[in-house]
């Protein structure tokens, strides 16, 4: 190997490992910061959820015992639990004594001087994988403006941590996203042979190799790509089966 | 500010961008993003499939479509040689390439508006799934910053791509990765017809398909819209090329 593409391909494997051991600690840490100056509350933090469901403190704006014990009371109860099996907003939340939604989480949430919280899901695709929460010392509403901006962050937060977890059987994937490109590649040339012999559109190619496949019980892959290299006629297709013989 | 930090802030400015188009549903939206992070003219995203050996996934800027579609139509270009080199490619000057890997390539682009183009494989670990091309209509090559989000870029993608397709049923695209992409399958419907007209393999009416584009200075997709219009036939009798009188 050349030496410039030596050092090329060095560069490329430390650009990969940069990205494939990312500190999404970090990525959510700067986010739960950047909570606090864009929106103006007083602490942010990251809740995820757990295999069985249950939330786990991940990332904070503030290291503080303060804050971070009111996000180890929220495996159990709080808005953030809520939120999270909701999947929706929970927002504008004043928090007032005696608070029977959350009997632990509302009184030391007050002790610790926050007086309003609000908890935006984290969802991609309909999936919720946690939520963020915001804390604020005085009561009141968020702007309109603002939880869009937090349900923005919430939402770049997901990307972050799903991009983290598609690690995982990365070879697999796509070996799967190969086979369903070449799949379609060859349905398409296929249904263009069908419209081209028999002088119909692209639909109705595509309706009688489907029907093809359903009535010989095959796969639509495997009729398109036989008749793709020549070993089904077009002639052939889409014929319904010969009746059974009584 | 260390290395990851570094990292990490422009991750989360890619992850941010990801964000905002997915809650717009951008169609193509890893395109989009290419370019606005690296500030360039525009962006192309192609995925390795059988044959032909890269199918394009999505592209951006003004030039962006016509780019992939001349990278498909002559099989070389930028996309093409990072994915078969697995290292990155750069040409800050066209007009004065002396890459000899793409002659035809180099002329057609700055045609098209493009001065300088660069490559980068898109893979994760040692999976290859396709490349990301930029595009910029001035000369000059890619600052180091641009260079380190280029492979940043280049990561995600392949990381957002698999995560789009994971799930899908065996043997088929995702319809969240339908939704995104901007695959173009007119080129293998037209290769049906023209395999049917002129007697010969898919494989043979994709590489006529392109000659004929590439002779008549038109692009790929014209031309099989053309066909798929049933305006430009191929004859078998005498292997020539006929076009309805209009």
């Amino acid at each position: 190997m050349a030496r410039e593409s030596i050092l090329v391909a060095t560069l490329v494997e430390l650009a990969d490992n940069l990205v494939d051991n990312y500190d999404v600690i970090d990525i959510l840490t700067v986010m739960s910061d950047r909570c606090v100056e864009a929106i103006g509350v007083d602490a942010a933090g990251v809740m995820l959820a757990l295999p069985g469901g249950e939330l786990q403190f991940v990332a904070s704006s503030s290291e503080s015992m303060r804050v971070l014990e009111l996000f180890q009371i929220q495996a159990n109860e709080g808005p953030c639990v809520d939120c999270y099996i909701g999947g929706v907003a929970v927002v504008d939340i004043a928090l007032t004594e005696p608070d029977e939604r959350w009997p632990h989480f509302t009184p030391r949430a007050l002790a610790q001087g926050f007086h309003s919280v609000h908890c935006l899901p984290m969802r991609l695709r309909g999936r919720t994988i946690g939520a963020l929460n915001l804390f604020r010392s005085n009561e009141g509403a968020l702007d309109e403006s603002d939880i869009v901006v937090a349900q923005g962050l919430a939402d770049v937060a997901t990307i972050a941590i799903l991009q983290h977890q598609t690690s995982l059987n990365s070879r697999l994937l796509n070996d799967q996203l190969s086979n369903a490109l070449n799949s379609r590649i060859i349905i398409e040339q296929a249904k263009g042979m069908i419209s081209q012999a028999t002088t119909c559109d692209m639909d109705q190619a595509f309706a009688g190799l489907r029907a093809h496949a359903r009535n010989h019980n095959e796969r639509l892959t495997d009729v398109a790509a036989r008749i793709v290299a020549g070993a089904l006629m077009i002639d052939d297709l889409a014929r319904p089966k010969p009746p059974l013989a009584t | 500010m260390s290395a990851s930090t570094v990292t990490s802030r422009r991750l989360l400015h890619i992850f941010d961008l990801m964000a905002l188009g997915e809650s717009d549903g951008t169609h193509g939206l890893l395109c989009s993003v290419a370019a606005e992070v690296t500030g360039l003219s525009g962006a192309m995203i192609v995925l390795a499939s059988s044959f032909p050996a890269m199918t394009g996934y999505c592209a951006s800027g003004s030039a962006g479509p016509a780019l992939m579609d001349l990278e498909m139509t002559i099989g070389e270009g930028p996309c093409v040689e990072a994915y078969r080199s697995e290292i990155a490619v750069e040409e800050g000057d066209l007009r004065a390439s002396l890459n000899v890997n793409w002659q035809s390539y180099a002329a057609s682009a700055v045609a098209l508006g493009a001065r300088a183009v660069f490559g980068f494989p898109v893979r994760m670990g040692t999976v290859r799934l396709g490349a990301l091309g930029l595009y910029r209509d001035r000369t000059g090559p890619l600052s180091e910053e641009q260079v380190t989000d280029a492979f940043l870029l280049a990561s995600v993608i392949g990381r957002a791509v698999l995560t789009l397709q994971a799930g899908a049923a065996p043997g088929s695209l995702s319809s969240e990765l339908l939704d995104e992409a901007m695959f173009d399958f007119s080129l293998h419907q037209a290769a049906g017809m023209i395999a049917a007209q002129g007697e010969m393999s898919v494989k043979d009416a994709i590489v006529a398909l392109r000659m004929h584009a590439f002779a008549e200075s038109q692009s790929l997709s014209d031309v099989t819209a053309s066909v798929i219009a049933r305006h430009l036939h191929y004859q078998l009798k005498g292997r020539i090329w006929l076009k309805d009188s209009q």
